[in-house]
């Protein structure tokens, strides 16, 4: 369909300093993960409550998916991760990263490298698995998980 | 991109006999490889690597020009082999500057940078380099490629949140990686589009003290070297002879591109399964549909778990199964397309097969995946067939990638 020409587009608007710091202000909001770390309180946003704990659900630009799945007394027990690539553990795992990377580290020391992570030490159990562009896999704190609760009814 | 292997077990295998058990089998001859022929036939190898302790690691020698150049050219040998990765990734201490000269540039005229992170805790980081690839007779001209550990950008791999970093042949086991995935490119339209996509980014400052997020156009992205070529370009063959059972010291075989382009890449499998979107396929063992299952030479042995088979003693060995005896299997492989095959497999004991140091192809060799959805079917699957991998998008006798066929 041709583009009308005798209407043409108004001028873009230009960018003024009160633009210019509403779009920091964006930019700071939009960049602070909006997840939070296995042990602590969830991030705010979008949840979905379930019989006996909640799921807050984030759904990165770049297509990965992430889970934090909360106890009633309100803290991350469970995380799960999907999507083309790896989120930052660092950052998803919070005080039990440690762990992951101890451990990781010990497998590389002893020569097993490049496979999947299977850990489970230290108040931590987590699975790693994927190739590039599909990357899955979840990690929780069983002294963490409310009673009663199974993990195979709750991870993906 | 999986890449499993060990190193230290040979090591720790010897150094801790104590019981005064014999040394391991002889080293049993190579067996008659496949002669590559044609110009997209080359010569690929399963040996100990550059560093002398890998096993069932498939490698390929590679050059690289700068862009349009027949003299600013350097060939590398023992480049892994990896059909779980996209495109070309050469460490920074392993390539020439002038060859490496032409980087690849985001907003601003400044370096574009890539950062793969593998499933092990560790990562790639490290600027786009456009070169021109050959491989047999063939040219991907002006292919992006990642240079792995670059000394100039490793103080802003921060970006680049991962365990280890990959920049030296000892930690990669290579001096590279081929990446001969089902895709085109590492990451795909998601890059096209979305800067905040944790793949590219580009430096913030010629001296690149620090770097932004990053669009990268399809052209741009770290590419399927056999894609950019003419001709012969719709997937690729992995002909590898079949090993002993007990192990060889290194094998030959051909990777040949194309399929049903010339006489010697005809489609000579009974089946072409259909991946799904992400590139699995279902492997239905003992009653068990694993649905995310895939193939894969960058891993050194069949991953998958069983209830049944008993893992290794010992830290350093206890991925690997030990069963007392060999352990017979049969498997089917199953398509999106619904085509089915039948695999048998064997797997012997993990430490009786490196009891033999010298031996680098081993056939038997499994271990623990520690996903019970999956099947990783590494390189001991390719020993004695031809498999085939149709690129995503591209029409072939197999069908329309992305595919397996054997």
């Amino acid at each position: 369909m041709p583009a009308r020409l005798t209407s043409p587009n108004p001028p873009p608007p230009r960018p003024t300093r009160w633009h210019a710091t509403w779009l920091a202000v964006l930019l700071v909001l939009l960049l602070r993960p909006g997840w939070a770390a296995l042990g602590e309180a969830p991030a705010a946003g979008m949840s979905s409550s379930r019989n006996g704990y909640a799921v807050h659900e984030t759904v990165f630009d770049n297509g990965t998916r992430v889970q934090e799945f909360v106890s009633p007394v309100g803290l991350v027990f469970a995380v799960a991760w999907q999507g083309p690539v790896l989120p930052d553990l660092s950052i998803l795992l919070g005080r039990f990263h440690g762990s992951y990377r101890m451990d990781t580290e010990q497998r590389r020391l002893s020569g097993l490298r490049g496979g999947p992570v299977a850990v489970a030490r230290d108040g931590l159990v987590l699975r790693s698995n994927g190739r590039m562009r599909e990357f899955f896999g979840h990690a929780y704190a069983p002294a963490l998980v409310p009673a009663g609760l199974n993990l195979q009814d709750v991870l993906p | 991109m999986r890449l499993i292997f060990f190193y230290l077990v040979v090591l720790l295998m010897t150094g801790c006999g104590g019981g005064g058990s014999s040394s391991g089998t002889a080293p049993t001859p190579v067996p008659a490889s496949p002669v590559p022929q044609g110009n997209n036939a080359m010569s690929v190898t399963v040996d100990a690597g550059p560093e002398g302790r890998n096993v069932n690691r498939l490698y390929a020698t590679v050059t690289v020009c700068a862009p349009g150049s027949t003299s600013l050219c350097q060939t590398i040998d023992h480049v892994l082999v990896d059909t779980g990765s996209i495109g070309l990734r050469l460490l920074a201490s392993e390539l020439r500057a002038d060859v490496a000269q032409t980087l690849l540039t985001g907003a601003q005229g400044l370096p574009l940078l890539n950062c793969a992170k593998f499933i092990d805790n560790t990562y790639a980081w490290g600027p786009l380099a456009s070169v021109d690839v050959k491989l047999a007779g063939k040219t991907a001209a002006n292919l992006p490629i990642q240079l792995m550990g670059h000394p100039a950008y490793t103080s802003v791999d921060a970006a680049c949140p991962g365990g280890s970093r990959l920049d030296t042949v000892a930690g990669l086991g290579g001096k590279g990686v081929l990446g001969l995935g089902l895709f085109k490119q590492d990451c795909g339209p998601g890059c096209v589009t979305t800067a905040n996509n944790n793949v590219y980014f580009t430096c913030n400052s010629a001296a690149c003290t620090s770097v932004q997020p990053s669009l990268a156009s399809l052209d741009q992205q770290v590419t399927h070297p056999i894609a950019r070529f003419d001709g012969d370009n719709n997937g690729l063959l992995i002909d590898l002879p079949a090993a002993s059972a007990q192990g060889n010291t290194s094998l030959n075989g051909a990777l040949i591109f194309g399929v049903g382009t010339r006489a010697n890449n005809q489609l000579t499998a009974s089946k072409s399964l259909s991946t799904s979107g992400n590139g699995y396929v279902t492997t239905i063992l003992a009653g068990q549909s694993l649905r995310r299952s895939f193939i894969d030479t960058g891993s050194n042995a069949l991953f998958f778990d069983s209830p049944t088979l008993p893992l290794c003693p010992g830290s350093a060995t206890i991925r690997f199964y030990c069963p007392s005896t060999r352990v017979n299997a049969t498997a089917t492989l199953a398509g999106n397309n619904g085509a089915m095959q039948p695999v048998t497999l064997a797997i012997d004991n993990a430490l009786a097969l490196f009891a033999t140091p010298s031996n680098a192809v081993l056939p038997t060799l499994a271990g623990n995946l520690a996903d019970p959805t999956g099947f990783d079917w590494g390189l001991p699957f390719f020993y004695g067939r031809r498999v085939f991998l149709g690129i995503e998008g591209e029409a072939s006798p197999g069908g329309t990638g992305p595919y397996y066929a054997f």
